[in-house]
């Protein structure tokens, strides 16, 4: 393990800063078409019209399509829900109807970007509008219906509840109310928006390079949805600017390209997304409002039970949901013990742009909301804030949640106690009274959250039983080429994690040379059979699937190359050892000069074989590992099992100023301590935390995708969405504990989406700060404007009520 | 997004007369602020051509203006549609002719406008006041024209 733990660095820098990288927008050839995408004005209305004959009638225009004509060459995508899910007609355009504002309704692909979208604004549509839902409370309503097949907006519904609630509530020492609370819908707006470029080939095969970072599921979904084979589809990426789940669904643009290249005549067709664009049709994280919170305590300030109503609001499609309806459930508790709890989960769907898992999808909605109520009750019952926590943080590990899932390793006071060191705890509580005695609107929060990673797809039989999905897994094509090099091919489609340097030191260590000498293709490849249904980068599990699909083709890898050597030395395998000599990696004699080195055994395999032994007939140098976490299927009558593999943690404190004048909130002053288990690449781990805080922050205090009440985006630029950027990214002070999972090879856990941990953070700070004006924080978007409606009208009256019962202690 | 206006004035005309102005699409359209052109479909519908921008975005939109609800001669009302620059708008309009205290009539006005697409989410903010800006010029050719000597436009 000589590699492991060390900031080797990443190889993949090279050529991403001199500019060498390889993005889809950075493939021009000539000839190739370009794609403009005409997008519905109206966030639900009838089409009744479309008129395309002035833009086909523009000179450089090859094709244009409309939704008929794509309806009549596609199937709709499959769902994943149960019905009446199964009522939603998913393509790739719309055809009678429009559900969301920027949906589809007509492509034209040209010969330049520019002449593209001149021709779409000559094409003619009608619409009949009809009225807009983006309430989820209203939606539910069922006043007016998106997807008239299925008869309802509501597209799940499920209760979740575990122990003992109505006792827990019954012996309660105090009972808080929390009527609603709000989690608003952003997204993580990577730095390279959604592009492909697709060839419907000759053949009738399609060939794609594209940045979609979970490819494997996209050629589940893509295959059948144009009517091809899974192997007619040749998927690509390179670089990959940034994902954070919001890429996992653009395959629905990758049809719209490969059937405009059908269309032209087999030529290449490239689209990439425009901001507005991205902001606009590309996929939003989950908005969530919680109703009817109610909070068990005993005496002692200790949590027993919750019970609340969870509304998720999925925007148009369900597409990837309603996943989302369980995979919260992974870490259902947060990171407290309590064993009581009923949560009456519904999703819907409404005229906005359909969710995507954003960056702690799903879990990090859960967190917010036991973060937002661990606080609230430690503020109405004048407990600190640290001592709430420390009181009722789970303290034994590995432990199993009231649901099944296993955290696996952990120590939270810990985090908490260096947390408080890192921030200067004791010196901000005398600046904060000091400052409020000024007059300041000041205040300190906490923000324990987890990150949970490498999903139990079984989970999705949660939330429809009869899904041919469970378990996980990665893998890793690894072999010794020609020329001796160790050549690694992933299935992973690393977007900026650093795959092929993390990669490298694992394989360098197996193999004891330097992860120099490790080449790891860049990308992704469908070709190179390094693929299974699960590959792809999302739910924080490269270091556990990724990582150990590597470690096992390593291995592999490994004993062939002991066996060859072992023969060629004339030794016993258990007398050699690997390592680097005079000619390079070698694998040699341990304790004399006799060595073979790796071009010599790749040669005797590929060039040289008749120098080979029958009994090596087997070897290759070519090996193919496949990873599978230990799953089992959930219980899905009882809702119970493992769904998730391993538990990062974070701990977040923060200082913050709500200015009295302008209602701007200042960062003074942040701490992140982070547990991932075992690092790989300290520095990767680190930049990793340093992207998941900034993309929280600016989550928490700046960024909103707002809608009117027709369903118009209001913020569909980066002037009005202000994402955060190195101007308003505080300092960060970092810190780490590692506790090593008992469940991977490595000690590792998968890291990196940093479960909307800022967020937590920011609520609780801006909570402590403002709590002494009247207000309990029961949203998480805390924008200047926000802030100041909130200080107009504080609300501590109708947000909370806590019910003291004297006499009870609580019963855990 | 929606936006709402109202508001009154009075002109020294008969209730007739500013009926029979307001109500013949061929003589309401050019009083539209930036109109270019209309071209009149029949006695209660026109497709009015006129400039629109916000900033630095700039476009012609065409609007096609029905006379609907109309009471002779107490009220005058209009629906319109239009699609500009990925965008789309409906509007209505309506202007309730009552007698003036000492004369004349007194106009009361409603405006309605709805916009949708991608004009809203690239100048959402810009719009509000600009069109606050358009409907006072409106009111404002309204009572010129209906002002025996008043600037005529169009």
């Amino acid at each position: 393990m000589g590699w492991t733990g060390t900031s080797v660095r990443r190889k993949e820098d090279d050529r991403l800063v001199r500019g060498r990288g390889l993005f889809t927008d950075d493939e021009l050839e000539p000839g190739m078409l370009h794609l403009h995408i005409l997008r519905s004005p109206y966030a639900h209305a009838r089409i009744v019209r479309i008129d395309t004959a002035a833009a086909e009638a523009l000179p450089g225009v090859a094709c244009v399509l409309t939704g008929r004509e794509v309806a009549a060459q596609c199937e709709p995508f499959m769902q994943i829900g149960p019905p009446p899910c199964d009522k939603i007609r998913d393509l790739p355009m719309a055809v009678d109807k429009v559900v969301f504002q920027g949906e589809p309704v007509a492509v034209v692909a040209a010969a330049t970007v520019a002449l593209a979208e001149d021709a779409a604004q000559l094409i003619d549509v009608e619409y009949e509008m009809l009225e807009a839902v983006v309430e989820a409370e209203d939606a539910l309503s069922d006043r007016s219906i998106l997807h008239e097949a299925a008869g309802t907006n509501r597209t799940w519904q499920g209760v979740f509840e575990y122990g003992d609630v109505e006792g827990a509530f019954r012996d309660a020492a105090s009972v808080v109310r929390i009527p609603r609370m709000k989690f608003h819908r952003f997204a993580s707006t990577p730095l390279e928006p959604n592009a492909c470029i697709a060839e419907w080939t000759r053949q009738g095969s399609v060939e794609f390079l594209c940045n979609n970072s979970f490819p494997g599921f996209a050629q589940q979904l893509l295959a059948p949805g144009l009517r091809l084979k899974a192997d007619q589809l040749h998927i690509r990426t390179y670089d990959v600017g940034g994902s954070f789940g919001n890429k996992i669904w653009n395959y629905v643009y990758m049809a719209l390209a490969a059937l405009a290249s059908k269309k032209a005549g087999g030529r290449r067709v490239k689209w990439t997304e425009t901001r507005t664009e991205h902001l606009l049709g590309s996929g939003h994280g989950n908005e969530r409002t919680y109703l009817d919170t109610e909070v068990a305590l005993d005496r002692d300030g200790v949590i027993t039970a919750v019970r609340s109503r969870h509304i998720d609001d999925c925007g148009a499609y369900t597409r990837y949901e309603p996943l989302g309806c369980v995979i919260w459930s992974q870490v259902l508790p947060a990171t407290y013990k309590l064993r009581n709890m009923r949560i009456d989960f519904t999703q819907t769907v409404t005229n906005k742009c359909p969710v995507v898992p954003n960056r702690g999808y799903s879990r990090m909605q859960q967190l917010w909301f036991m973060e937002r109520i661990v606080d609230i009750c430690a503020h109405e019952l004048g407990i600190p804030a640290d001592e709430m926590r420390l009181k009722n943080y789970i303290t034994q590990f590995p432990y199993e949640t009231p649901n099944g899932c296993v955290y696996d390793s952990g120590n939270y006071p810990a985090m908490l106690a260096k947390g408080k060191e890192l921030i200067g705890w004791d010196r901000w509580q005398r600046e904060i009274a000091a400052g409020r005695k000024a007059g300041r609107l000041i205040g300190i929060g906490i923000g324990t959250t987890l990150d949970s990673g490498t999903n139990n797809f079984g989970q999705a039989r949660i939330v429809n039983p009869f899904l041919p999905f469970s378990g996980n897994s990665e893998v890793c094509t690894m072999r010794l080429d020609i020329e001796g090099a160790v050549v690694v091919c992933l299935g992973t489609t690393p977007s900026g994690q650093g795959h092929e340097t993390s990669a490298s030191q694992v394989v360098a260590d197996v193999l004891g040379i330097d992860p120099s000498m490790v080449y790891v293709r860049p990308g992704f490849d469908t070709a190179w059979n390094t693929f299974v249904g699960h590959s792809g980068t999302y739910a924080s599990q490269f270091a556990v699937t990724g990582l150990s699909a590597v470690h096992g083709a390593a291995q592999k890898l490994k004993a062939e190359m002991r066996r060859l050597a072992a023969f060629m030395l004339e030794a016993a395998e258990e007398d050699l050892e690997f390592g680097t000599g005079a000619q390079g990696p070698e694998v040699r004699v341990k304790g004399t000069d006799k060595a073979i080195n790796y071009w010599y055994m790749a040669n005797l395999v590929n060039n040289n074989n008749a120098m080979l032994d029958e009994s090596l007939g087997d070897v290759t140098l070519n090996v193919r590992h496949v990873y599978r976490p230990p799953f089992k299927v959930p219980d899905t009558e009882r809702k119970f099992g493992n769904l998730t593999l391993t538990y990062a943690a974070q701990l977040h404190i923060a200082v913050v100023e709500v200015s009295r004048e302008t209602c701007r909130p200042q960062v003074l002053a942040y701490a992140a301590v982070d547990d991932c288990g075992t690092l790989i690449n300290p520095q990767i781990a680190h930049g990793q935390v340093h992207g998941a805080t900034s993309h929280g922050i600016g989550a928490a205090l700046m960024e909103c995708l707002d809608y009117d009440e027709t369903g118009n985006l209001l913020t569909a630029t980066f002037s009005d969405y202000c994402p955060i950027t190195a101007l308003n990214i505080p300092d960060i002070a970092w810190g780490n504990i590692e506790t090593p999972s008992p469940f991977s090879y490595n000690g590792a856990k998968g890291m990196g989406e940093g479960g909307g941990a800022p967020l937590h953070t920011m609520s609780a700070a801006i909570q402590d700060a403002l709590h002494g004006a009247g207000v309990i924080v029961t949203g998480s978007h805390h924008s200047a404007p926000r802030l100041f409606e909130i200080l107009q009208q504080p609300n501590r009256d109708e947000a909370v009520s806590v019910e003291r019962r004297g006499g009870k202690q609580g019963r855990r | 997004m929606g936006i709402q206006f109202e508001g009154e004035f009075t002109v020294p005309v008969s209730r007739e007369q500013a009926y029979a102005m307001l109500s013949d699409p061929a003589k309401f359209a050019p009083l539209l602020p930036t109109y270019k052109s209309v071209e009149v479909k029949d006695a209660r519908t026109a497709d009015v051509t006129v400039a629109v921008g916000v900033g630095k975005i700039k476009g012609s939109a065409v609007i096609t203006l029905t006379l609907q609800g109309e009471e002779p001669p107490q009220r005058a009302a209009y629906s319109g549609k239009g699609k500009v620059m990925g965008s789309a708008f409906d509007m209505a309009t309506a202007f309730d002719l009552l007698p003036a205290e000492g004369g004349g009539t007194l106009v009361k006005w409603t405006g309605d406008l709805t916009m949708f697409g991608k004009l809203v989410a690239l100048a959402g903010g810009l719009i509000r006041p600009l069109a606050k800006k358009d409907i006072e010029r409106l009111v404002g050719a309204i009572q010129a024209a209906l002002t025996p000597g008043g600037a005529a436009r169009g």
